[in-house]
């Protein structure tokens, strides 16, 4: 494990570690980029480097968190990445996990009870992941960005008023990947069945992640604007 | 426990040669960093067992990263640049190597930091619920309170809840509707008269 510099070429770091592809994507950057260092990509994107580096390295391992310097970075750049990675889980990969468990299901020539159950199990988590992301694109970041904006606190809530676990979203995703992959035995096509486990780690892994920043960031960082404010 | 260690040096080729060195030999995450504040990002970290090899360690050095020594067990190792004249290493590092060290040497310093440490966590026990468990699960996946349990089964909720932490150790399944589906394909639930959708 490394910690990437802005020195690094962004080819050596992709090369490195191709999950973060979609990170790239979520700043607007597009491959082609030559032998060019991350420096100069995020220079001609308009992107703070800083901000684009620690994202990088926390994402690329969850034991690094340099909390001091998260700190620094201002809300609502970390807002529009959320934002971002919302997007990405619905309009890539949530459809992409309904299609494989769907030809997963299809390709099990018994009526077996097991899929079944998965997928029952499957929907609910989706209808939850969805509340839970509603909640947050409509009550918390709105909430954060007047806060900033206007510099006012508001007269009615505060951001603990919003907070709500994520501890439920990632436990059931560990619990589905558990039953697959330890408690059913297959009468299924297997590689549609490990494609599917592939994407559920990856997306596994990026909700973390991505609960991480909102916790540990955003939570924070905005809880410190309203101490100032109220003061 | 998680075993992670790190190698702390200014320079790369003393950083990677220490990481072939140690690699194939620890089943231990290792990470590289090239200066000691680097540490900080790692703050985060608990309950693992830490080795750290830095290039000349000193008592303020270490103390930057109490909250990482109060939460990890971490065993440091000093490296220390032979130019620089120091008789001893310091009190609270476990080893001290330099550019002299063999490669063997320094692995039998790290697995003694390692081993004493080591603790049997893995428990081999099977995975099969008990008699008593099975029927919790099957409360439990039904809907029930740890109360409503408890009063049904004649046990404290105390034992309820006991008995509900070691089928999530056994099956490593957490959430209540994950049991549920657990509890269905192993048929501990009868779903001829009950709709599995209504209780997932």
């Amino acid at each position: 494990m490394e910690i990437f510099k802005k020195n690094d070429k962004l080819y050596h770091i992709i090369d490195h570690n191709y999950h973060l592809l979609p990170v790239l994507n979520r700043f607007g950057i597009n491959l082609g980029f030559r032998d060019k260092t991350v420096e100069e990509i995020c220079l001609e994107h308009n992107i703070n480097t800083g901000f684009f580096m620690a994202i990088v390295n926390t994402y690329h391992n969850e034991e690094y968190f340099p909390r001091n310097e998260l700190l620094t970075f201002s809300p609502l750049e970390i807002i529009s990445y959320l934002r971002k990675t919302h997007s990405y889980y619905f309009s890539y990969t949530i459809p992409k996990l309904d299609d494989l468990l769907n030809r997963l299901i299809a390709s099990s020539p018994s009526d077996f009870k097991g899929l079944q159950m998965v997928d029952v199990f499957y929907k609910k988590y989706k209808k939850e992941l969805r509340q839970h992301i509603d909640h947050e694109e409509e009550k918390v970041f709105p909430y954060v960005i007047n806060l900033v904006k206007t510099q006012q606190p508001d007269s009615e809530y505060t951001i603990r008023n919003f907070e709500e676990e994520h501890s439920n979203v990632e436990e059931k995703l560990n619990d589905l990947k558990h039953l697959l992959i330890k408690y059913i035995t297959p009468d299924y096509d297997e590689n549609i069945c490990n494609d599917f486990l592939i994407t559920l780690s990856l997306f596994e892994k990026d909700l973390e992640d991505h609960a991480r920043i909102e916790d540990k960031i955003l939570m924070p960082l905005t809880i410190e604007i309203e101490n100032k404010l109220l003061k | 426990m998680n075993r992670k260690i790190f190698i702390i040096h200014s320079s790369e080729i003393i950083r990677k040669g220490i990481n072939a060195i140690l690699r194939s030999y620890f089943n231990a995450e290792i990470i590289m960093l090239e200066k000691t504040e680097e540490l900080k990002a790692f703050c985060e970290l608990k309950g693992q067992e830490i080795v750290i090899i830095g290039e000349n360690i000193t008592a303020t050095k270490i103390n930057n990263y109490k909250l990482l020594q109060t939460n990890n067990e971490v065993k440091w190792i000093d490296f220390i640049n032979e130019k620089e004249d120091r008789d001893e290493p310091l009190p609270f590092c476990k080893f001290y190597i330099t550019t002299q060290t063999g490669a063997v040497q320094l692995q039998k310093m790290v697995s003694r930091c390692l081993n004493k440490t080591r603790k049997q966590t893995q428990n081999n026990e099977s995975e099969e619920l008990s008699v008593r468990e099975k029927e919790v699960l099957k409360l439990v996946a039904l809907g029930h309170s740890n109360k409503v349990i408890a009063e049904k089964l004649f046990i404290s909720i105390h034992t309820v809840i006991s008995h509900r932490k070691n089928i999530t150790e056994k099956t490593g399944i957490k959430s209540i509707s994950g049991l549920t589906v657990y509890a269905i394909l192993n048929n501990l639930i009868d779903t001829e008269n009950i709709n599995p959708e209504d209780l997932i």
